[in-house]
């Protein structure tokens, strides 16, 4: 068994919330929710729906903890989880930003329109990088997980998340005309 | 083999090997013919060498700079994981001393504070909260579904088995009783109840398209859409489709369940929707996603505005390729981001020259999905010189971004690399070198696109890292592709060691020699 690390007091946690015990819960949502949503923003591209993924992974996750048998981390099953999550709510429901590139920070003051315009081409730059680079980045970057954490998750090698972890900035780098060679 | 001192030989021919070491070495060039003809080359083409203008770098100022160059090669990755939070001693004390490196370090930390800019999410544990059911009463509600269901329609009179008398309280709606309880009901319950409703009483069709769109309910909606998706009959399309046009405000959530439900009997209405610009947008993205193969031609009118081809790839590559080949607007379904399409209109530009004009202009004024059309153009012989001189006069930004891409994909990597060597872009070097060295571009295409580069630090890597025949092979095709100048100058200014022996093993100025008597 691979659990992480202390873990009498999760595995009694996850099974207080199998049985239906909402405090277990809530400790649970709070650990793991920003990994669920590293990974919606990931695949959807957005916050919002990256916030609807949340709610859909762990309704998911809560309505069939009994299927985790403790053979994995609980983390990599629930990564797994939200990862089907958001390619169903992906196909399903996330549209193309309809709003054109122009009208992002309309009718705004001229900092907060400045602001407004990071916001987006930020978002948009992320958005261009390929699904497994921008998996890692936004996991590393918005849950804080190690490279030895994230190889764990999507089952590769730590050089492999590396090597992802790298090409994503200088992609990243690149389409924010930060310079790097 | 283990017993000749081969890293040693180049220093010991350049008779910079200590005393005690040059002794050594001495001793075993007695008794060894095989080391001492490796010395006998090595010091010819020293002489060789030694013709071309001087460095004035001394020996210790090369070991030094190589050494750097090698540790700032190996610690590019290890410069980005240090950056996003994982520090590293390594990495602190060569920055310390690597300008470069410090000046890399400080653009990676800017790249990191912009994804601060990125949203953070909102959600909470209280939203989620309504929609949890303590697990006892799930179990129970499981068993119960089918019959608590079956029990709700039949108060409100949808199931109506023989004379009944009025309920002394109103009784909830069939709908509401349904969207009370559909959250823990399991799919084949959910089926069961609205193929009855809808078998009673299409009207509450409608109900659930109203609920789905209620803003201020996300529990019902999601109920709604649930239970609306089981409602397969023709009467509830029929019904909504007859509600169409009699409510205006009724109207987008009458064209949303009809979606929902994928149904063709839309369509029509959507069709005169897309004549008004404003509700053309909607009208599009719902036609594509019915995915109605007739409906592709009048979609495909609309190619030239943005995101529309898009939306087309939601279609089947077959019925783009029938539709693509007779439409007025075919050559801008190279916009369409669908791999067959993309091969099928490939050979129609190959074949027909008056198609081939049209796809690559539109191609080119195509933005990033053009560009792959010309990625996946310029992998075909008959194409690959018209395609090459088109992306020479496009902005190099957008090739640039468009060839990084194709380089991560397989089936375009090497298309991509031709790409890079026919254009010359300097930019792709470390692209092109990483990938080679990784195994993940092919090195007969890389390398020698990297010696035209002028990157024969690559080649010497590739030497030394990989041995296999192939390999040796393109490395030494790649050697003879690279500017004599360049050859001379790195074989100058290699470590003496095992770099030097590599080169002096690749470099033509040392042939024939011992890398001709290697190679069968």
């Amino acid at each position: 068994m691979n659990a992480e690390p202390g873990d009498l007091a999760d595995r009694d946690r996850i099974r207080r919330a199998a049985g239906g015990d909402l405090e277990a819960m809530e400790k649970i949502y709070s650990d793991h929710r920003t990994m669920a949503y590293a990974v919606g923003m990931a695949v959807c591209g957005n916050g919002s729906d990256a916030d609807d993924v949340v709610q859909e992974t762990f309704l998911r996750a809560f309505r069939t903890l009994g299927q985790w048998r403790g053979e994995s981390s609980f983390r990599s099953w629930l990564y797994a989880v939200a990862f089907r999550t958001a390619q169903n709510w992906k196909s399903r429901f996330v549209r193309r930003p309809s709003i054109p590139a122009a009208a992002v920070g309309a009718g705004l003051s001229a900092p907060e329109e400045s602001r407004a315009d990071e916001h987006a081409l930020v978002l948009a730059a992320v958005r261009e990088l390929p699904e497994q680079q921008r998996l890692t980045l936004l996991l590393k970057h918005l849950r804080g997980l190690s490279v030895r954490e994230i190889a764990e998750l999507q089952g590769c090698a730590e050089g492999t998340v590396k090597a992802n972890l790298h090409h994503a900035v200088q992609g990243l780098a690149r389409r924010l005309g930060k310079g790097l060679e | 083999m283990s017993d000749h001192p081969l890293d040693r030989l180049p220093l010991f021919a350049s008779g910079e090997l200590p005393d005690r070491e040059a002794a050594e070495v001495g001793h075993h060039l007695a008794r060894c013919v095989a080391c001492r003809a490796t010395v006998d080359e090595t010091r010819a083409a020293l002489e060789r060498i030694g013709s071309l203008p001087a460095s004035e770098a001394t020996f210790a100022d090369l070991l030094v700079r190589r050494s750097r160059a090698r540790d700032c090669d190996e610690l590019s990755e290890a410069l980005t994981v240090h950056v996003m939070g994982e520090p590293d001693r390594r990495v602190e004390r060569h920055a310390a001393g690597c300008p470069a490196c410090e000046e890399r370090l400080s653009v990676l930390r800017d790249v990191r504070g912009s994804l601060d800019l990125l949203p953070r999410s909102r959600a909470t544990f209280e939203a989620l909260r309504g929609r949890l059911r303590p697990r006892a009463f799930r179990r129970m509600a499981s068993i119960a579904a089918a019959a608590g269901l079956i029990a709700a329609l039949a108060a409100g009179g949808v199931l109506r088995t023989g004379p009944q008398k009025p309920p002394a309280v109103p009784a909830p709606s069939p709908v509401a009783a349904l969207l009370s309880r559909v959250d823990s009901a399991d799919d084949d319950t959910l089926r069961t109840a609205a193929r009855t409703l809808d078998r009673q009483n299409v009207l509450h069709a409608l109900h659930l398209a109203e609920a789905m769109e209620d803003e201020s309910d996300s529990v019902r909606r999601y109920a709604a859409v649930r239970l609306l998706r089981h409602l397969e009959t023709p009467a509830a399309e029929d019904l909504l489709v007859r509600a169409l046009g009699k409510n205006a405000a009724r109207d987008r959530i009458l064209v949303r369940a009809l979606v929902e439900l994928q149904s063709p009997m839309v369509v029509p209405w959507l069709l005169t929707r897309l004549e008004n610009p404003g509700s053309r947008t909607a009208a599009l993205d719902d036609l594509a996603r019915i995915r109605d193969r007739s409906t592709i031609a009048f979609i495909a009118e609309h190619l030239p505005d943005p995101r529309v081809a898009e939306r087309l790839a939601r279609f089947e590559p077959a019925d783009l390729i029938r539709e693509a080949a007779g439409h007025r607007n075919g050559a801008l379904f190279v916009l369409v981001p669908s791999a067959p399409l993309r091969s099928s209109l490939v050979e129609r530009s190959a074949t027909d020259a008056a198609f081939r004009r049209s796809a690559l202009a539109a191609a080119g004024d195509g933005g990033a999905t053009g560009m792959e059309f010309l990625i996946r153009a310029a992998g075909d012989p008959r194409l690959q010189g018209e395609v090459v001189a088109l992306l020479d006069m496009l902005p190099s930004a957008e090739v640039e971004r468009a060839v990084d891409r194709a380089l991560d994909r397989e089936e375009t990597s090497t298309t991509a690399v031709r790409i890079v060597d026919a254009l010359r872009l300097e930019s792709m070097r470390d692209r092109l070198r990483h990938g080679v060295l990784a195994g993940r571009l092919p090195p007969e295409a890389t390398l020698p696109a990297l010696a035209r580069l002028g990157d024969l630090e690559a080649l010497i890597a590739a030497a030394r890292m990989r041995t296999g025949e192939r390999w040796k092979k393109a490395v030494a095709a790649a050697f003879e592709a690279a500017d004599p100048a360049l050859r001379a100058e790195a074989l100058k200014a290699a470590v003496p060691g095992r770099e030097k022996v590599t080169l002096v093993r690749l470099s033509p100025l040392t042939r024939p020699g011992r890398f001709r008597r290697d190679t069968p």
